[in-house]
């Protein structure tokens, strides 16, 4: 052990203001998107992610191979895209993989007792928010971003790349694609920010989470002055496909795009804001956890 | 006298007043008024005394239901300069999921704002202070406990703080690592630095600190150097002597009013003397010495040290209450 | 050589019965779980269901204080295996859903988290000793909230229904043993698999909910994809509604749509999925039998 600690090392004159912040907020990004795609935690959303791949290659496989009935056409498939997406992929893939990714952004350290590393350095407390944020949101869209275009690209496999190139050339494709990706973009910036608040509001986020389940999977009954406190609602306008919502349903107009990326948009920063509030008053010392 | 007051302008100090923590009805601290200065400080106190509140509070990890702690006049609550200079090695014995060692000590420089060139600069001279360049790409959950605590240790000093709290810092570390340690945190004391240090082990606090603070069931007993608390406790002072005329001091000694213990020691060669006005002790024993011509090779407090004062103030109010 | 005498010798005695030592952990554990005022409030509440039905069942055969509230017989539902499988066994199965899925977290995930796996495993008791007396503590508290009560309902009704009613739905006690025994095994197999590789139960608990959930939601896609019954394989519920509708002998209305599935096939979804998780299981338990 070599004890220099007299002599100073050669300590480098800290950046101040803007230029710091945005040193460490990219530092704390990059360990945290690391964090959210390279470790064991990542294997839920990684399995959550490849669940549509796997389901629309067995579909494509069955529609070539005749055992899928029903499935004629592109547009027939494109159809059953749009219902498996509001379904599956979004209420269930999306909504999970966000609720495990970003819950476990706060929550995942104060379980692991790691949380005071963070603590400890000389970091503005809205940094660290918005730079776990940022690295939750960029981990879910690359994830489910990528699971739902080879999801609807694996679709076309009983089709042809002939289909597929028809497709893309007219653009119907890319317009799909395009959507279902921004839905997945506003998906993950909407529930994303709510799980990131949820992990540091409440010692065992499983019960808001299952609420939070309900409250979305029941929207459509709800009233039109409460569907607007639920994050579907601001998606399903953008649904390429509309959403076949049952007959139970209380019928609302869905709100025009610009009101949905605003919502989504004033959801983020407030639940954000809220997130860096909780983090300002976090008391960390792990008892009862 | 301009240079001594510049210096002190620039010191380093820790600040608590009226500060207290409870957990509910759990007491955690009890109105603590401290004002810590440079050097090595020995936190000491029995198991649940609330050296760990203390720490956390001192380190903003936990915030007092009262009083206030600055830092160098900082509080935690401006996390930017709090931070910037204070490094704590805290007792909880975990770390990020499945990282390495090297980028454990990397990631904190690369948050705290350092360039990655100087990051990794940084990280290495530090893994080197601590013994652990070797092991750096290993995962920390294949270390042992020394090195775990090695680790922590590089952690919260890689970033070169002026202020480093060490919650138990010794722990699990072999009898060499330890030696180099205190030597560490020595040099960072002769630098100019507050080192605060918990420690169960009271002899090797004695040995590294300057000063003492002593904790008991969330209340501050003692704070200071050694002697002046000894002093102030109030109890007779332990005195060795060694010299060949031991056993003619023992007995003038007993004819002192405040002599209350003579012991001698079995070559007749020394003597432990408990006194309980050790000024006067002294100054009758200056008498005695040119008086009866005795030779005294040599003479101390006896019980100038944490383990004294733990028994005087700690075990011996507990058996009393 | 002083310090020969003094040295280990071993145990020589006799050791009790390994069934036994599956007992210990059952007590044990049992005793955590009592200990929580949350899980006794909900035990306490789940005897509310069959103390309600019984009174029900009073009131349904007193004929005279049915004509003082003008109501009779012919108004109410009749006793028979769709009353027991829509008014008794349908709750009973959401409240057994959801008494695992708070304590079945709970049982393998703090073990894994306090390192005490290696500490059981030293002793003299083995993985499959560990997972059946943990699994006795949900099987005993399921069956006192489950089959246990339907069967003294099912006594209380045939005493005051008289009249060879206990010989025509003599199955009625067969069908809620076996429901409620196959629907706690499975769901208490997945619930320990999922919380043996994850050491914070709310974590776990989030694990075992979201493998239900999406597992339905995907069974449901895939039914819906390729028609048959490939995902009513996948979705346990559908399982559960057609062993239900099978064993009560009942296709009521208020049972849902039930799945065009063998009951064969449906008692094989629950086998296999149970050997599956107790497969994985083992192996994860196992694991930590090894010395590293």
């Amino acid at each position: 052990m070599k004890n220099t600690a007299a002599e100073p090392i050669n300590q480098p004159a800290h950046m101040q203001g803007s230029a710091l912040w945005f040193r460490q907020l990219s530092a704390a990004l990059r360990i945290e998107l690391g964090k959210c795609l390279f470790t064991k935690r990542a294997l839920l959303s990684y399995i959550l992610a490849l669940m549509p791949v796997l389901l629309f290659v067995m579909t494509a496989i069955g529609t070539a191979y005749g055992w899928v009935n029903g499935i004629t056409s592109a547009e027939q498939a494109r159809h059953i895209y749009g219902d498996v997406f509001s379904t599956l992929i979004l209420g269930g893939v999306i909504f999970l993989g966000s609720a495990a990714v970003f819950t476990s952004l706060f929550r995942g350290e104060i379980l692991d007792r790691s949380m005071h590393y963070y603590i400890l350095t000389p970091v503005r407390r809205e940094i660290l928010v918005v730079a776990k944020y940022l690295a939750g949101l960029s981990a879910c869209i690359i994830l489910f971003g990528l699971s739902t275009l080879l999801s609807f690209f694996a679709m076309y496999i009983a089709f042809g790349t002939d289909q597929l190139i028809s497709d893309l050339s007219s653009g119907i494709a890319l317009s799909h694609t395009g959507l279902y990706l921004g839905i997945v973009l506003l998906a993950c910036m909407g529930y994303g920010s709510v799980f990131i608040a949820t992990g540091l509001l409440f010692r065992n986020p499983f019960i808001p989470i299952i609420a939070i389940a309900a409250w979305e999977a029941l929207h459509f009954i709800l009233p039109p002055s409460l569907k607007i406190f639920s994050v579907i609602y601001y998606l399903k306008g953008l649904l390429p496909i509309p959403l076949d919502e049952g007959a139970l349903a209380v019928i609302v107009a869905p709100p025009p795009v610009w009101v949905s990326v605003c919502g989504m948009l004033a959801l983020s920063a407030v639940t954000v804001s809220g997130s860096i509030f909780l983090l300002k008053r976090l008391q960390v010392h792990y008892s009862g956890e | 006298m301009a240079e001594t007051t510049a210096q002190k302008k620039n010191a380093h100090s820790i600040t608590l007043k009226e500060v207290s923590k409870f957990y509910g009805d759990f007491l955690g601290v009890n109105r603590i008024s401290l004002n810590i200065e440079p050097g090595i400080i020995g936190l000491v106190g029995p198991n649940g005394a609330g050296k760990s509140t203390l720490m956390n509070l001192i380190a903003g990890l936990i915030t007092p239901t009262r009083g206030s702690i600055t830092v160098n006049g900082v509080t935690s609550a401006q996390p930017e300069t709090f931070y910037q200079h204070l490094g704590y090695c805290s007792q909880y014995d975990s770390f990020p999921a499945g990282i390495k060692g090297y980028d454990f000590v990397l990631n904190t420089l690369l948050v705290h704002g350092y360039k990655q060139k100087i990051a990794e600069q940084l990280t290495e001279q530090t893994l080197e202070q601590v013994s652990l360049t070797e092991a750096a790409f290993k995962p920390v959950d294949s270390y042992s406990k020394g090195m775990r605590q090695r680790i922590k240790l590089a952690q919260s000093i890689c970033h070169q703080p002026n202020v480093l709290i060490l919650d138990e810092p010794l722990n699990g570390l072999d009898p060499m690592a330890r030696a180099q340690v205190i030597e560490l945190f020595r040099e960072f004391a002769n630098a100019g630095k507050i080192v605060l240090i918990s420690s169960q082990i009271l002899h090797e606090v004695d040995l590294i600190s300057d000063r003492v603070i002593l904790l008991n069931s969330g209340y501050l007993v003692a704070e200071g150097d050694l002697s002046q608390i000894q002093s102030e406790t109030g109890e007779p002072m332990k005195i060795f002597i060694r010299s060949n005329d031991a056993s003619q001091i023992a007995s003038k000694a007993f004819d002192l009013s405040h002599v209350v213990e003579v012991q001698l020691h079995y070559d007749n060669k020394g003597l432990f003397i408990r006194s309980s006005n050790a000024d006067a002790f002294f100054l009758d024993l200056n008498r005695l010495v040119i008086q009866e011509n005795w030779t005294i090779e040599s003479m101390g407090a006896a019980d100038e040290t944490i383990e004294a004062l733990y028994q005087n103030l700690i075990i011996e109010q507990r058996v009393a209450s | 050589m002083a310090i020969f005498l003094k040295a280990y010798k071993g145990y020589e005695g006799p050791l009790s019965p390994s069934f036994n030592r599956t007992f210990v952990i059952f007590r044990y554990a049992l005793a955590d779980v009592m200990k929580t005022r949350f899980f006794t409030a909900f035990f306490v509440l789940s005897l509310l269901l069959p103390l309600g039905l019984m009174c029900f069942l009073y009131f349904y055969h007193n004929i005279e204080l049915l004509s003082q509230l003008h109501l009779s017989q012919y108004e109410m539902p009749v006793i028979d295996g769709s009353f027991f499988a829509v008014f008794v066994q349908q709750p009973q199965n959401a409240l057994l859903f959801f008494m695992i899925l708070v304590l079945g977290p709970t049982m393998i995930s703090p073990d894994l988290r306090n390192n005490a796996m290696p500490l059981y495993l030293s002793r003299p008791i083995t993985a499959s000793t560990y997972i059946l007396g943990k699994g006795l503590v949900l099987l005993t508290l399921g069956s006192i909230i489950s089959w246990l009560p339907t069967i003294l309902l099912f006594f209380v009704q045939s005493y005051l229904a008289g009249d060879g009613w206990m010989s025509q739905h003599w199955y009625i006690p067969f069908a809620s043993m076996m429901t409620c025994l196959l629907w706690i095994t499975s769901l208490s197999l997945v619930a320990f698999t999922v919380s043996a590789f994850v050491k914070w139960k709310a974590l776990a608990r989030g694990m075992f909910f979201g493998v239900l959930f999406i597992s339905s939601l995907f069974g449901k896609v895939i039914e819906n994809i390729f028609g048959g019954n490939i995902g009513d394989l996948i979705n346990i519920e559908s399982g559960l509604t057609v062993l239900i509708s099978a064993f009560y002998r009942t296709t009521s209305e208020l049972l849902g749509s039930i799945p065009d599935m063998e009951t064969s096939h449906a008692f094989m979804q629950f086998v296999v999925i149970g050997i599956i998780a107790l497969l994985i299981l083992m192996h994860r338990i196992k694991s930590f039998q090894r010395v590293s």
